[in-house]
C-alpha cells in the first residue's frame, strides 16, 4: 500500500500493470517513459529475455506534485505475463496501490485474457484482497488488428465483477488511450489514498 | 452448450456433443494426437464466428444486472485535472512551474 513520508512530504505509490503474455504491457511503459517530461522521470529498468520477454518485470517511477504540498511518486511496474512466471507475479503485485490490467484484444487471445484476469484474482487473494478492494482500470489493447473482439464481449469477459470499472481502448505502439490508461488509474489510486487519510 | 461456454473466452464442445447435433459422416474427429473416447475428442470452435452471430443485446442481457459503477472512479473525477501526466513531452505541473 502507499507509502506516506510526512518528514519528507512525499508519497509512494505502486502501479501493477498486469495482463496475458505479449498484450502490451511493456509497451505501455515504454511509451510513457519515451514521452513524459523528463523532469519527472528517471530511467525505465527492465529485464527482458532474448525474444523482448518480460522476465522478471519493468520498473518506470515518475512523480508530480498532484497532493497541495505533498510530491507523489507513482511506482510503475509490470509483471510477465507467462503463465510459468506466477510466483514472479505474485511478488510483483504484493503492496500494489492500483492496478491496469492490459488484455488483448484479439479473439484468439481471450481465453488468455480471462486465465490472466482469474490470476490476478487468486494472486490477490493470496494477499488477502479481492478484485474489489483495489482500484483497477481495463485497458482493450491492439485494437488496430483486424478482427478484435468487440469491446461488449471483452467487458462481459472482464468487467462484470460487483464494481463496473473504466475501459480504455488502446494501440499502446502508437501510444494511443496509454496517458487516458495512465491517468485514470492515477486519479483513482489518489483519489482511494484521500479517502484513507481522512478516516 | 456453446452460450454457456462464451464467459470463458473460448469454446470447446466434445465429440460426443457433436454426433448427437449432426450425423456422424458429416463429422471425422479422429486425429492421431487424441484418443477415441467420444467424450474426450475435442473441437475448438471459433470464437469470432460464433459472436458474430450472436446478437450485442444477448451479450448485453448475461451483465449483471445490479453492477455498480467503481466509487473510485467517481471519485477521480473531482480530483480531475490535479493528476495529469501529458504526453507532450512535458507534464502539466512541470509545465505551468515554467510558465511562472
Amino acid at each position: 500500500m502507499a507509502q506516506i513520508n510526512i518528514a519528507e512530504k512525499e508519497i509512494t505509490v505502486k502501479i501493477v500493470y498486469y495482463g496475458p503474455g505479449m498484450s502490451g504491457k511493456t509497451t505501455n511503459l515504454l511509451y510513457v517513459h519515451q514521452k513524459i517530461s523528463k523532469n519527472t522521470i528517471t530511467d525505465m529498468v527492465s529485464i527482458a529475455t532474448e525474444g523482448d520477454r518480460t522476465l522478471y518485470f519493468d520498473f518506470l517511477p515518475i512523480e508530480t506534485d498532484i497532493i497541495p504540498g505533498f510530491k507523489a511518486k507513482f511506482q510503475l511496474y509490470t509483471v510477465p505475463g507467462q503463465v510459468q512466471y506466477d510466483a514472479t507475479r505474485n511478488l510483483v503485485l504484493n503492496g500494489a496501490d492500483g492496478v491496469v490490467f492490459v488484455a488483448d484484444s484479439q479473439w484468439s487471445r481471450q481465453k488468455d485474457n480471462v486465465e490472466s484476469f482469474e490470476n490476478l484474482k487468486e494472486n490477490l487473494a493470496k494477499q488477502g484482497f479481492t478484485i474489489n478492494d483495489i482500484p483497477y482500470v481495463l485497458e482493450y489493447n491492439k485494437r488496430d488488428i483486424e478482427d478484435t473482439a468487440r469491446v461488449e464481449y471483452m467487458d462481459y469477459l472482464l468487467n462484470r465483477e460487483e464494481f463496473k470499472v473504466p475501459t480504455f481502448e488502446s494501440i499502446a505502439t502508437e501510444g494511443k488511450g496509454v496517458f487516458d490508461v495512465l491517468n485514470a488509474i492515477c486519479r483513482m489510486v489518489v483519489a482511494k489514498i484521500l479517502k484513507d487519510v481522512k478516516r | 452448450m456453446i452460450l454457456d461456454q462464451l464467459e470463458n473466452g473460448h469454446i470447446v464442445l466434445t465429440a460426443d456433443y457433436i454426433y448427437n447435433q449432426v450425423p456422424i459422416e458429416l463429422v471425422n474427429f479422429i486425429s492421431a494426437e487424441q484418443g477415441r473416447d467420444l467424450q474426450q475428442l475435442e473441437l475448438m470452435i471459433p470464437l469470432a464466428d460464433v459472436m458474430k452471430q450472436v446478437s450485442p443485446s444477448l451479450i448485453a442481457a448475461h451483465m449483471p444486472k445490479d453492477q455498480e459503477d467503481s466509487h473510485w472512479a467517481s471519485e477521480a473525477a473531482a480530483i480531475g485535472s490535479e493528476v495529469t501526466f501529458e504526453e507532450s513531452n512535458i507534464d502539466k505541473k512541470t509545465k505551468e512551474k515554467e510558465e511562472q
